[in-house]
């Protein structure tokens, strides 16, 4: 046989064995065996002058057509074949899968509707589901990126007995570090800090760039923040240097070069650029724009700032070395705490020095400095829990669509395991189906949560990053959209999977209603946490309404105010009358304390104190200047106001709250008037009046006795302004700002606004909270519209006879609502106490709080009502509309 | 032409015979034989006999080898095994029964004159 033949005739059994090949009936070994019977007979026919062409066709003609052969070698397949070699089984099963997938897609296409009310609902919970789960770990993951590790901890003070105790202070005075590195045994080095909001300057201007933070130089040994330029290990060394985050430098010195250049601090000193950070990170406890070494803090509180032990203002951090037990070290100060209590041996059980692994800090409010923002875990797992639901809600959706599908699908089944399916192979197929659509989803989700990431992270008040940088994240997420499909998948599969064929083809199944008790349970429990979560929300937003339209006893609209600075205090009383001879502005005060900034406590005396008060009492003080009452609006009901003409009014003396008159024990406030009452470093002074109380913390707090006496330790100055135009006050001041204080922009807030922002953590619940329950309502509508369109369809023909017999509109409507009105009330009475209880949880955190009413619940219910019958209400008025002629051919 | 069920019947005794017969055999050269002993009547698919031979296989009745022709084509060469050669003694006692009692039935009966 000549080359050519050949090559031909290898072309042909080529293409004859991919055809076969296409046929799944054969293993390559048959196929082997077969291709070489039809050479013998091609060689055969060849020898007898046939063309190639003849010899393939006539041979593949002998040995019989592929569908012939192949049902005859598949009745030959034994599964179990030991011999069989195992990625044969691999084969057959990848073409079964194949098979699968083609036939979910398929699936999915021609159910088009029900598909993307499925992905959709999947990927919007998905998608809400992502960014808490991203939400819940950049809490939790604060803090770990430090090279020190295990062994980076900060110090803090757990007071057992006494005034304080159960109190963890985490505040120490700078002296005491010392002290405490070459006392404990075990601790490599340690780091004080502590922050300021300094103008800095540059040529001529002054500007606040934000937190300026003063650490000891090997700060930048124990926490790891990267510089992009300058040394970390000599970039604090001089105490006259300074470390700028970028947007500080680009604030400070816009495109020029920031290193050594010269920066002022205030008008203390001058500093150098020695270093510029990259990107600072987000999830660490230290937030600040900048870093000068602490010992700058000579200058900035006086010589002697770094052995004072009476300034308890620093936060102090401990290297320890490596392998070092923290209680060992706290063990090994207690020699240290006798000696600071004089000798007293009782009280290394009532003051330990305690060692906090910095990356517990964020999450552990009961250690405090008073200054860090920290995170309470409850929160943080309040919002895991609330993710979870919105996926349960999703999932929920999902089966009961594929459930309701099923009876759709019931036919399909019946004639799949007519032609010899067998379970396992039907239910692995729903399941597969129920996969891809959990992957379709998943692939929404994702693209869902990372638009939204950006105004979600607005919301939760975090920079949550780009969130989806990380493959492991990514994988989870991806795992987590499978499992859900999985799992909600998992119920129709079996269920759809049970069908018997002689029934379903006989149509017994459609009148069937074996899984609509689960069905129904469902849609109860999707609605109850809508419900729940309605009645969450209208009563946060309650009270935060109850809050801010609170009379507070000042008035806080129509005040402004700004940090102030040295030539401005200088200069005050010129500033205050210069800008008072506008009209607008109708009172202008210094003021050490601003309600909502109020920070302050001193000790005071007054004749008759109780014994256990004997040493002093403390009260929160509010550091004020003249005009201060009548700057904020505060309401004098007994006695006088600070006078200019007074000189003992300096200081010496002190106006109450109603509280604190009547806890020093003046029944009415009147009898305090004239009484003596001085604070613990001043001689004996008077109390000249007595202000109606007044909110100067949140309402989560209740009033407090309250001091009000003037001092020279002033941090704002505040104006009150007539109503009108903002801005044009803003214009007066930046003036008043600009002429006296060259060099220092005014910095001015509203104190409505300042007050607010003790509210940001109620609002920004309040926030999440109708994010979260739109998605929720949002999905169960979805499953709803699903399942009403569903309902309607399946009763089309029970609609037309209906309306053959007279029935209108209306009757169809009612009576294809009526079954899920019942079950929305269902849901309200599962959802309604767990709400209630829930909420009134939530209200006992406020010393002033609003209560959850009935009515509340009620209409939350309601909402929730309506809202479903408008989804199921549509369905039901469309299937009703459909001509009888029509709906009545309907197969 | 023999019908199918009867083809289909007679195949299994006719592959043990035939690979009794000699020492072992291939597809190709099994058919030929069928259809030189039959005249052709007894018409075969080729490919049918091979899952016939599968299924002898798996009964532990064959074995089979993958050789060459002597042009250098590939084949499966089956073989007898020992239970192959019982299995066709009671294939022949059940064909034998029935060809009997056939030839008794058309075998024209003695007169009894």
């Amino acid at each position: 046989m000549d080359t050519g033949t050949e090559r031909e005739l290898k072309r042909h059994v080529r293409s004859w064995r991919d055809a076969m090949e296409r046929r799944t009936a054969f293993r390559p070994a048959d196929l082997d065996e077969l291709e070489s019977h039809l050479w013998e007979e091609i060689d055969r026919l060849i020898a007898t002058g046939a063309s190639p062409r003849e010899a393939v066709l006539g041979a593949s003609a002998r040995i019989g057509h592929a569908d012939v052969l192949a049902s005859e070698f598949k009745k030959t397949v034994v599964w179990a074949d030991p011999d069989r070699p195992r990625w044969h089984h691999l084969t057959w099963r990848f073409v079964m899968w194949k098979n699968h997938i083609f036939v979910a897609l398929r699936t999915l296409r021609k159910q088009g509707v029900y598909s993307a009310i499925n992905i959709g609902g999947l990927g919007l919970g998905l998608a809400c589901a992502f960014l808490i789960f991203l939400f819940v770990r950049h809490e939790l993951t604060y803090d770990r990126f430090h090279d020190t590790g295990d062994n980076l901890y900060r110090m803090y003070i757990e007071q057992t007995t006494g005034q304080f105790a159960g109190n963890n202070r985490a505040n120490f005075p700078a002296g005491m570090a010392e002290q405490i590195e070459t006392r404990g045994t075990g601790i490599a080095y340690t780091v004080l800090y502590d922050v300021r909001t300094p103008y800095l300057g540059v040529g001529d201007r002054s500007q606040r760039v934000g937190t300026v933070g003063f650490m000891s130089p090997q700060g930048l040994d124990a926490f790891t923040f990267p510089l992009a330029q300058g040394d970390p290990a000599h970039a604090l060394s001089d105490p006259k240097s300074i470390v700028l985050s970028q947007e500080a430098a680009a604030l400070l010195f816009g495109t020029q070069d920031p290193m050594g250049q010269r920066v002022a601090w205030g008008d203390v000193t001058e500093l150098t650029v020695t270093g510029v950070f990259m990107p600072l990170p987000t999830k660490t406890h230290l937030q600040f724009e900048a870093l000068v070494p602490v010992e700058l803090m000579n200058d900035v509180m006086g010589p002697g700032a770094m052995t004072n032990f009476s300034n308890w203002n620093y936060n102090l951090y401990a290297v320890l070395e490596s392998g070092v037990d923290p209680d060992a070290v706290s063990a090994s100060l207690r020699p240290y705490v006798i000696e600071l209590n004089d000798g007293d041996e009782a009280s290394v059980d009532e003051m330990i020095f305690r060692f906090q692994p910095v990356d517990d800090i964020h999450l552990n409010p009961a250690v405090t400095n008073g200054k860090t923002r920290t995170a309470d875990p409850g929160t943080i797992w309040m919002f895991l829990g609330v993710g979870l639901l919105i996926l349960v809600i999703a999932g929920v959706n999902f089966t009961n669509m594929a459930t309701a599908q099923a009876l759709q699908r019931a036919r399909e089944v019946g004639v799949r395991k007519t032609v010899g399916a067998v379970r396992g192979q039907l239910t692995a197929q729903f399941l597969l189906e129920s996969c891809l659509v959990g992957l379709l989803g998943t692939a929404l989700g994702l693209g869902l949560a990372m638009v939204a990431l950006p105004s979600f992270a607005t919301l939760v008040g975090t920079n949550l990053g780009s969130g989806f940088d990380d493959p492991t994240a990514l994988l989870m997420l991806l795992g987590a959209g499978l499992f859900t499909g999985a799992v909600a998948g998992l119920y129709p599969a079996v269920f759809l999977a049970s069908f018997r064929p002689s029934q379903v083809l006989k149509g017994e199944l459609a009148s069937r209603g074996g899984s609509g008790r689960i069905r129904k349970g469902l849609i109860v429990f999707q609605f109850s946490i809508s419900i729940f979560l309605i009645v969450a929300t209208l009563g946060v937003y309650n009270q935060l309404r109850y809050m801010r339209s609170m009379a507070l006893g000042f008035d806080k609209e129509q005040i402004i105010f700004a940090p102030i600075n040295d030539p401005l205090r200088d200069n005050f009383e010129t500033v205050r009358q210069d800008v008072l001879q506008n009209a607008r502005i109708v009172s202008a005060s210094l003021a050490g304390n601003l309600p909502g900034r109020v920070g302050t406590s001193r000790g005071y005396y007054w004749p008759g104190q109780d014994a256990d008060d004997e040493n002093n009492r403390s009260f929160t003080t509010v550091l004020a200047d003249y005009d201060y009452l009548q700057t904020l609006g505060l309401e004098l009901i007994a006695g006088r106001d600070f006078s200019r003409d007074r000189p003992t009014d300096f200081e010496d003396a002190y106006i109450l709250n109603e509280t604190a008159a009547r806890l020093i024990g003046y029944a009415e406030p009147g009898d305090a008037v004239d009484e003596p009452f001085r604070a613990w470093d001043k001689d004996m002074g008077t109390i000249i009046g007595v202000v109606k109380d007044f909110h100067f913390q949140s309402l989560h707090e209740s009033i407090e006795p309250v001091v009000i006496n003037i001092k020279p330790w002033i941090s704002y100055a505040a104006f009150r302004v007539s109503p009108g135009d903002a801005a044009e006050v803003v214009d007066i001041l930046t003036a008043a700002w600009a002429r006296y204080a060259p060099g220092y922009p005014i910095d001015y807030r509203f104190l409505d606004e300042d007050f607010d922002r003790l509210y940001a953590k109620d609002r920004q619940l309040g926030n999440l909270f109708t994010f979260f329950t739109i998605l929720a309502i949002v999905v169960s509508c979805l499953g709803l519209f699903g399942l009403s369109a569903f309902s309607a369809r399946r009763r089309t023909k029970e609609i037309g006879v209906r309306k053959v017999l007279g029935a209108d509109v209306k009757d169809i409507v009612l009576l294809l609502s009526r079954e899920f009105t019942i079950l929305v009330a269902l849901a309200f009475v599962v959802a309604a106490p767990a709400a209630w209880f829930a909420m009134d949880r939530y209200l006992a955190d406020f010393a002033y709080r609003t209560s959850v009413s009935p009515l509340l619940v009620l209409s939350a219910g309601l909402a929730a009502f309506v809202i479903a019958w408008s989804t199921v209400g549509w369905q039901a008025f469309r299937a009703s509309r459909v001509n009888p002629v029509v709906s009545l051919k309907v197969e | 032409m023999i019908p199918k069920a009867l083809v289909a019947a007679s195949t299994r005794p006719l592959i043990l015979s035939i690979l009794a017969d000699s020492e072992e055999s291939y597809g190709y050269e099994i058919i030929q034989r069928v259809r030189d002993l039959t005249g052709g009547r007894l018409d075969w698919q080729d490919g049918m006999l091979y899952p016939v031979l599968h299924r002898l296989e798996e009964e532990g009745l064959l074995v089979a080898r993958w050789g060459r022709s002597e042009t250098g084509r590939r084949r499966k060469y089956y073989r007898l095994r020992p239970e192959g050669h019982e299995a066709l003694v009671l294939e022949k006692e059940q064909w034998m029964s029935v060809h009997q009692a056939l030839v008794e039935l058309w075998t024209p009966a003695p007169n009894a004159n």
